[in-house]
């Protein structure tokens, strides 16, 4: 059978962190420890899987993506496609499958099966996964202790591999553990003994000694089990039991740095199990929800090269504090300050949906123009050249998402829930100018100079639709 | 066609400016108007056409037309024009009644402008039409002071001035404003206050930027070789011109976000028009646009008071305090008087109109003779340029 595998992978985590302690002593509540993940107030599920796919992609051509999934329980719509908006704002063709995956947890990993399926039988070269949860638990709940926000992409492929499958293995298993109506605002859950004893602790085994012995290896011969538990500790119970060792064998959870992030987990624990294997490794990546999903994977020599961009540790390095719950509560617009409201008067920023839909080259996928005559890169992209006045002769141009900071200002009365708001004007890499806002950067750091990358963000909401938009975000690993 | 000495003003009226609670749109239109009137002895039946500047009518909750002033004023039965220019406004009315004189076609023309922009909160009134208005995604995040902040700070970069320099701005036009008793604001202000004030977009404090205002003003215009039938004192139109630029400047990679073309090229041709070959020893008295004290830094560049990046040593040396060589807002400009968008050219004119007659009271310029004025609309895309002289 042709080989097919991980081409790359790639993580998002949202920059901010809560401290358990501080939702502990917002609701008095015993003290809990660790921290986890919060997007941005214009962040949600589909930025933060656009986010993991730019960070899969690096360094990868994306109009070799043959098809995009997107994976989550909190996709921003309840109907209409996000992984079609997600590969627009990728740049990846338009002749390409493209499917949502939703409901259950392991709707990631039903995905990643689905593009092995295709891959392996050639219906499409690549497949990129991407994977991202932005869940709403209830205030003061225990769940909200433990989920955090934050997303996760694989490239599929059956060439240039970091890590060949050697086996898959499924099962359905039906179960109530974790659930949300139609119409729930909050994610519910059954009584924790049971649910942990007669749902994960049946279905996970399972899948594990059946894979294992389909591939005919025992568990000494794994070198990392990567295995989501929705119980912070409930993987290392299960790992002991099937005779795995806990302190070498098992990927480390994470959810003390950035909480449990649904179904996105799998992919965050895939992509820290591959950041710290060597050539020849054995990776098992477990799901669980509605069933259960098992992968085997053996790392060939590339994964050094993969491993090297770092993706999981800089994404958990990369972190800012919120300091306090009535900011997270506002962030997730569970309270609002009054004056914060932009539209006193009830008006809504213009929203027409054929504009929208002539300027998606420009708006989504962040094309420019350029001047076939004079050479000028210009955003927003023109008929008629800014500079030597040539009408219809310009050629769409994509936009480099890198820049540096020409001027900026601190604005205190343009309407943000995280103030002051920071405007900039940033000069491209390769030309181009884009005057827009800055997200994720305290307001100390913002200079003269500065190294930024564009980020999709979700901006207002208008005539019933989600609105998003390009801004600008401190360069990850440039000066902070 | 030459502009210099052509058109003269023999009219000008102002109402106060400040948050004009009691007074409607319609009642500052009517004070302005018949001021004008007064000082030019007409009666407004004999105002042939009139040109009226108002920028923002959904404030008022109109949709903005002529109509506008010719019901209040009950001026009807001749053409009226609504111009709207964003700060530039008022002052293009201006320029075009006096184009409508220049044509031969009128004897005596009104320009008017107004603007109520305290019938909502001041909240109300700019940020959100700021956040509301034009392409939903392009631009958004921007405001009035946030997009002069950006030349502030580049300007810092640039030449290493400081708050200290702005603040020296804020301190000379509020004490100008302080001598008005038609400013917004009549209170001297220290460097100290102004430095501490809550920042509003940085590098710009609360004192720095210009407050939401109401206002009115209006001047009458005819040919400067009728001017003696109304008045021994007329002043005349030495130069006018307008440039308008990109409002999307701040995406133009050209654009260094250190000075205004449009203010250097409608300066450049009123300058041409005027004769005038050195600016900072020709002109006696200017207005300039001082939304945000930056603003007034970049125009003594702009518009050749000084050369490029000395416009900080320029009000450091207190060359265009009240006392010094080139005084500049001695209304206390928009700084002081408020900046209700469409009446603030008209207003600059009507101030300068009567520097030159020598009736400024304690703000005179002693000799005043020639006097610039000057407005900068939008993101400094747009400018217009008086040059006002006796005879």
């Amino acid at each position: 059978m042709e080989k097919v595998g991980i081409v790359s992978c790639g993580v998002y985590v949202p920059r901010y962190r809560l401290k358990r302690e501080v939702i502990s002593e917002a609701w008095g509540g015993p003290p809990a420890k660790g921290e986890k993940a919060v997007a941005n107030y214009d962040e949600d599920a589909l930025t933060m899987a656009v986010e993991a796919g730019f960070d899969c992609l690096a360094g990868e051509d994306p109009g070799r993506a043959e098809g995009l999934f997107f994976a989550s329980t909190s996709g921003p719509y309840a109907e209409k496609g996000h992984s079609s908006l997600v590969a627009a704002v990728l740049d990846l063709q338009e002749e390409i499958l493209t499917a949502d995956f939703g409901n259950s947890l392991s709707a990631s990993t039903a995905a990643l099966r689905a593009a092995f399926d295709a891959v392996r039988s050639q219906t499409a070269d690549r497949i990129l996964v991407t994977a991202t949860e932005q869940r709403a638990c209830e205030p003061g709940s225990e769940l909200e202790l433990n989920v955090g926000d934050g997303a996760g992409a694989v490239l599929v492929g059956r060439s240039d591999l970091a890590a060949e499958l050697e086996g898959f293995h499924s099962i359905s298993y039906e179960f109530t553990d974790l659930w949300r109506r139609q119409g729930d605002l909050y994610v519910r859950w059954g009584d924790p003994p049971f649910t942990f004893r007669y749902g994960y602790q049946k279905a996970v085994p399972q899948v594990i000694a059946e894979l294992l012995r389909r591939c005919g290896l025992q568990p000494k011969e794994i070198h990392r089990l990567a295995l989501y538990s929705p119980d912070p500790r409930g993987h290392v119970q299960v790992a002991k039991d099937l005779g795995f060792d806990p302190q070498l064998q098992v990927q480390d959870s994470m959810a003390d740095k950035v909480g449990l992030l649904g179904t996105a987990h799998p992919l965050l624990l895939l992509a820290g199990a591959l950041e710290a294997c060597r050539p020849g490794d054995r990776i098992l990546m477990v799901s669980y929800g509605g069933g259960a999903h098992a992968f085997l994977f053996r790392a060939t020599d590339r994964v050094a090269e993969l491993a090297s961009r770092r993706f999981v540790s800089r994404q958990i390095g990369n972190k800012r504090e919120l300091s306090s719950y009535n900011r997270y509560l506002q962030f997730r617009d569970f309270i609002r300050k009054e004056v914060s409201r932009p539209f006193t008067r009830s008006e809504e920023p213009f929203t027409s949906l054929a504009f929208l839909w002539k300027e998606q080259k420009q708006d989504i996928r962040f094309y420019g123009s350029c001047c076939k005559r004079c050479g000028l890169v210009q955003f927003p992209m023109r008929r008629v050249c800014l500079r030597c006045g040539s009408k219809d002769q310009m050629e769409d141009r994509k936009l480099s998402r890198r820049g540096k900071v020409y001027t900026f200002t601190k604005d205190y009365v343009f309407l943000t829930p995280d103030p002051p708001g920071v405007m900039v004007v940033v000069d491209l890499e390769g030309g181009g100018r884009f005057y827009g806002q800055m997200t994720d950067c305290p307001e100390q750091l913002v200079e003269i100079g500065m190294a930024v990358e564009m980020t999709y963000r979700k901006w207002h909401e208008a005539s019933g639709i989600h609105h998003y938009f390009w801004k600008c975000r401190p360069l990850l690993g440039g000066r902070e | 066609m030459t502009v210099k000495d052509r058109v003269a003003i023999v009219g000008a009226g102002c109402t106060k400016f400040g948050e004009n609670y009691e007074m409607t749109y319609e009642d500052m239109v009517i004070d302005a108007v018949y001021e004008a009137c007064e000082d030019a002895s007409v009666e407004p039946s004999a105002i042939q056409a009139a040109w009226v500047g108002t920028s923002r009518y959904e404030l008022i909750g109109q949709r903005g037309a002529a109509t506008s002033i010719a019901d209040p004023l009950r001026l009807f039965g001749i053409p009226i024009t609504r111009v709207s220019n964003y700060c530039c406004t008022g002052m293009d009315a201006v320029r075009n009644a006096a184009m409508g004189i220049l044509s031969g076609l009128y004897e005596i023309v009104l320009a008017v402008g107004a603007e109520k922009m305290r019938e909502v909160g001041s909240r109300e009134s700019l940020i959100e039409g700021a956040h509301n208005a034009g392409h939903p995604f392009i631009r958004k995040g921007y405001t009035g002071p946030g997009l002069f902040a950006l030349l502030a700070n580049r300007y810092f970069h640039e030449y290493g001035i400081t708050r200290e320099h702005l603040a020296k701005v804020a301190v000379k036009n509020h004490y100008n404003g302080s001598l008005n008793p038609k400013a917004h604001f009549r209170r001297a202000v220290t460097e100290e206050m102004v430095l501490k004030a809550p920042m509003v977009a940085y590098p710009l404090g609360r004192l720095d930027c210009c407050p939401t205002t109401d206002g009115a003003a209006a001047v009458i215009l005819t040919r400067a070789d009728m001017a003696a039938l109304f008045r021994d004192d007329p002043v005349l139109i030495k130069g006018m011109a307008l440039n308008v630029q990109s409002e999307k400047n701040m995406f133009d990679q050209s654009f260094d976000f250190l000075g205004f073309p449009p203010t250097q090229i409608a300066a450049r041709e009123a300058y041409r028009q005027a004769g005038i070959a050195d600016p900072r020893k020709e002109i006696d008295v200017a207005e300039i646009h001082d939304c945000f004290t930056i603003t007034e830094i970049i125009d003594y560049e702009d518009l050749g008071f000084c050369r490029r990046g000395e416009g900080g040593q320029f009000i450091w040396d207190g060359i265009s305090s009240l006392e010094g060589e080139l005084p500049v807002n001695t209304s206390g400009g928009l700084k002081s008087c408020g900046h209700p968008i469409g009446a603030t050219g008209v207003r600059m004119i009507h101030d300068i109109y009567k520097q030159i007659q020598g009736k400024a009271g304690p703000r005179q310029v002693k000799g005043a003779e020639l006097g610039l004025a000057h407005t900068l609309g939008g993101p400094g895309a747009i400018a217009c340029v008086f040059i006002l002289g006796g005879k």
